[in-house]
C-alpha cells in the first residue's frame, strides 16, 4: 500500500483541507466493517444498523481532530459505533419502558428454532449470548487482537477470553452436527 | 455425528466462512451527501489579524512598565523591605492584566483558526514522519 493510500494520511487530508474524496475514500473502505458489527450489536435488525453506521461516520467527521493517529482508525470508528449503538439502545428501552409498561413485545423465534429452520452459520451464531457473539465478531471478524477487543467492548481481558472460550465451545457442539468444510 | 471440529478449524471457519462482507450500495455516496457544506477556504483577513494585533501591542506595552516596577521591587527590597507592598500589588495588578488579555486572546475566534491549523499541521507531520 502506498503512503498516500494509509488512513493516517487520509486523515490528515480531511483535517488540512476538509477533503471529501480522501473522507469517502475512509468510509468505503470501513463501511463493511461497522455495518457487520452494528447488524451484530442489533440482532439482525439492518435498517437500524445502517441508520447508526451513518451516525457513526457523521460523528467521525465532525471528531476526527480526536483521532490519535497512534491508534487504528478502524478500531476508533467502531468505539464510536459501540458507543452510539449503547446510547440509542438506552433511549428505546426508556421510551418502551414509558410507553407500555405493562406490555411486554412479543417474542420471535427462537435462536435454536431458527436454527433448525435456516440452518446456517447466522443462526448457528446466534445461539450464543450477546456478548460472546461481540467477543467472536470483534476478534474474528474485525481481526481485533484481545486487549483492542477488551477495549472496543469496554470489558476486561479476561472476560473477554471467557465469552470468547464458552462462544467457540457453544459453537463446536453445534457445528458437529455439519461439516465445516461444506 | 460428525467429531467436533478441532480449536484451529473453528477459528479458520469463522475468520473465512462467517465473515460476511456488507456491500456498499450507496452506503459511501449517502454518508458524504450528508456531510455539511464545505466551508470556503479560509484565508486570515484584517478582521481576524486586527484583534491579534491589538492584544499583541498591548501586551509589549505593559511589559515595559512591568519590567521597571519589578526592578524598582528589586531595589525596594534590598533597601528597605518594608515599603515594598505597594510595588508587590502594582505587580500583581500587571500580572492579572495580562492573564486576562491571555484569556481573551484564547477565547477569540481568530485565534481559534490559528490553534485548529497548528493541530491539522501536526496530524500531517506525525503522519508523514511515522510512514
Amino acid at each position: 500500500m502506498s503512503t498516500s493510500n494509509t488512513d493516517s494520511s487520509l486523515v490528515a487530508r480531511v483535517l488540512l483541507e476538509d477533503d471529501r474524496e480522501a473522507f469517502g475514500e475512509l468510509v468505503a473502505r470501513h463501511q463493511s466493517a461497522v455495518r457487520g458489527f452494528l447488524r451484530h450489536l442489533c440482532r439482525g435488525d439492518a435498517a437500524t444498523a445502517d441508520d447508526l453506521a451513518q451516525e457513526t461516520f457523521l460523528l467521525a467527521h465532525r471528531t476526527l481532530a480526536r483521532f490519535e493517529t497512534a491508534g487504528r482508525f478502524d478500531t476508533w470508528l467502531l468505539g464510536l459505533a459501540f458507543n452510539l449503538q449503547r446510547n440509542a439502545s438506552r433511549k428505546q428501552r426508556r421510551r418502551e419502558f414509558e410507553a407500555v409498561p405493562e406490555e411486554l413485545p412479543e417474542e420471535g423465534p427462537t435462536p435454536a428454532e431458527t436454527f433448525a429452520q435456516k440452518q446456517d452459520v447466522a443462526a448457528a451464531l446466534a445461539q450464543l449470548s450477546n456478548e460472546e457473539q461481540l467477543a467472536i465478531h470483534a476478534c474474528y471478524h474485525q481481526d481485533l487482537s484481545h486487549p483492542e477487543a477488551a477495549a472496543l467492548l469496554e470489558m476486561p481481558l479476561g472476560t473477554l477470553k471467557s465469552h470468547l472460550t464458552r462462544g467457540k465451545n457453544k459453537l463446536r457442539e453445534i457445528l458437529s452436527h455439519w461439516s465445516l468444510h461444506s | 455425528m460428525k467429531p467436533e471440529p478441532s480449536d484451529e478449524e473453528l477459528e479458520q471457519w469463522l475468520r473465512t466462512h462467517a465473515k460476511a462482507t456488507v456491500p456498499d450500495d450507496g452506503f459511501t455516496h449517502t454518508v458524504l451527501s450528508r456531510l455539511p457544506a464545505k466551508k470556503a477556504a479560509r484565508s486570515l483577513t484584517w478582521k481576524q489579524i486586527a484583534p491579534v494585533v491589538a492584544i499583541l501591542s498591548t501586551l509589549i506595552s505593559l511589559l515595559y512598565p512591568f519590567l521597571d516596577t519589578l526592578e524598582a521591587l528589586n531595589r525596594t527590597l534590598a533597601e528597605n523591605p518594608a515599603a515594598a507592598v505597594g510595588d508587590t500589588v502594582r505587580i500583581a495588578g500587571w500580572l492579572c492584566a495580562a492573564a486576562s488579555l491571555v484569556v481573551v486572546a484564547l477565547a477569540l475566534k481568530p485565534l481559534s483558526f490559528v490553534w485548529k491549523g497548528s493541530l491539522g499541521a501536526w496530524h500531517q507531520f506525525t503522519s508523514a514522519f511515522r510512514a
